[in-house]
């Protein structure tokens, strides 16, 4: 199956859009009909593919361009496979789709990029607004360029692979990216601290109201406390810590 | 504005693209560069970006809507006239708005779960249409889609919003656009500047958790005291 430079471009745009239809019956189902209708259009079967097409699957949203390119290549490869068969098949590909993506996106890159974002612009507190716009501009530009890149990637793997795309969940990549994020993660994450520390000047007041907010949030995990009630705690705590210090 | 921005946010957030533009760092700043207060966008879009790092939106889930808190935290303030005696937000408003962003952020759990049910019927209606082939009705339910997400962003910011002016004035007694009079600033702001330092501090334990395992804490420890350690010395 070839998919001209256009179509793929025109299916990638619209994956931006994958979760516009988001419903608890088909999650993103119809998203990725519509996604894929640059396809749908010109097929034979346009009824039943549409049907195919738009059967219950979610995932993550930049992984979905696997599915896509995968789903895409069933479609024309494999006329022959029931609804059944396929939507079957995108509830076992939701798993790993969603399960990797959320890992390595939601839960790495993405808190990564923007802990980054926020310690620079901590240290540059006292430039002007607008070099914090051309930082945040930047960030924003490198998030989404990755990601560009990862979606095209994963749409021609996808297309490539067709039934075979959970061969993915072990390629290489994947662990060197995990590997790399882990070690970028606990640098931010340490930068963010110390940039912390610094932009307080040590004053004792702010610092003692700085560990508090920090330990309240460790140990409210600890102790499975709700966001909500975590961050309270822990502005109570901190003005109060902070007050006392002030006046003692 | 408010509207559009609370669109944008919810939009980018959940709907389309997740482009990062919904996030607070960048939503928050970016609104308080263009209403002119680009400090208190700066101060919103920091602390409710890292404490809402562990806010994941994964599968059928509930969550907070963080970013619609978080700009509605954002717009409120930038209402609110610099203190006369600081010449910077007082302390007093910022915390006021800082906790009618929280509590909106709890009363945003209802949006996802409300679309994702209405959405039910427009998504069977747009599938439909795709499979039959009728164009002007595909647009027209790709709209529907799109128009309703879009005024759900809109109206809960603005009804976030609305909430926003009536607190400030009852607690100030006076149009709040003029800011807290100079009697409750000096009163409260010695008091609450350690806001700040307490949710950053929230904020960096947020993420720790959220970007370093268990078992990399100790490294995490030492390369923090390395880079306060150089700063200190530099």
């Amino acid at each position: 199956m070839v998919i001209s430079r256009i179509v793929k471009c025109r299916i990638l745009c619209r994956s931006c859009a994958l979760q516009l239809f988001l419903n608890y019956k088909t999650m993103q189902g119809a998203g990725y009909a519509n996604a894929l209708l640059p396809l749908l259009k010109k097929s034979s079967s346009r009824e039943s593919d549409t049907a195919k097409a738009a059967s219950f699957i979610n995932g993550h949203p930049v992984f979905s361009s696997i599915a896509l390119g995968a789903i895409a290549k069933r479609l024309h490869d494999e006329p022959q496979l029931s609804h059944d068969e396929m939507a079957e098949w995108k509830r076992e590909l939701s798993t790993p789709l969603g399960a990797i993506g959320d890992t390595l996106i939601w839960e790495k890159f993405k808190p990564l990029l923007v802990v980054i974002a926020a310690t620079l612009l901590l240290s540059m507190r006292n430039a002007t607004a607008t070099t914090w716009m051309v930082v945040l501009l930047s960030i924003w530009g490198l998030y989404n360029l990755s990601l560009h890149f990862f979606r095209s990637w994963g749409f021609d793997r996808g297309s490539e692979l067709g039934s075979r795309v959970m061969e993915l969940a072990l390629h290489p990549g994947l662990t060197a990216a995990r590997r790399a994020l882990r070690a970028l993660a606990l640098v931010a994450a340490a930068g963010l601290v110390s940039v912390s520390i610094v932009s307080m000047d040590f004053a004792v007041s702010n610092l003692i109201a700085f560990g508090a907010g920090f330990l309240i949030i460790i140990v409210s995990r600890k102790l499975r406390l709700g966001a909500f009630t975590a961050i309270f705690l822990a502005l109570a705590a901190g003005l109060l810590l902070h007050y006392l210090a002030l006046t003692t | 504005m408010a509207a559009l921005a609370g669109a944008v946010v919810h939009l980018d957030t959940s709907v389309i693209g997740q482009t990062l533009i919904g996030q607070p760092i960048i939503a928050c700043t970016l609104y308080g560069w263009i209403a002119g207060r680009p400090e208190v966008g700066l101060f919103f879009g920091i602390l409710f970006e890292l404490l809402w790092l562990a806010n994941l939106q994964i599968g059928a889930a509930k969550f907070a809507e963080g970013n619609l808190g978080a700009i509605i935290a954002t717009i409120t303030a930038c209402e609110v006239a610099p203190s006369g005696v600081t010449g910077e937000p007082a302390w007093i408003v910022l915390l006021l708005c800082f906790a009618l962003g929280m509590i909106f952020a709890q009363i945003g759990r209802e949006i996802s779960p409300f679309t994702r049910r209405v959405m039910i019927g427009i998504a069977d209606r747009f599938v439909l249409a795709c499979a039959e082939g009728r164009e002007m009705s595909l647009r027209g339910w790709t709209l529907a889609a799109f128009g309703l997400h879009a005024a759900v962003g809109a109206g809960f910011v603005v009804i976030g919003l609305l909430a926003g002016r009536a607190m400030l004035r009852l607690y100030f007694g006076e149009f709040y656009a003029l800011g807290p009079g100079d009697a409750i600033v000096n009163s409260t702001d010695n008091v609450l500047s350690g806001m700040w330092p307490a949710l950053l501090g929230a904020g960096a334990g947020a993420a720790l958790l959220q970007l370093v395992s268990k078992r990399d804490w100790m490294k995490w420890a030492l390369v923090a005291a390395v880079f306060t350690g150089g700063a200190l010395i530099w």
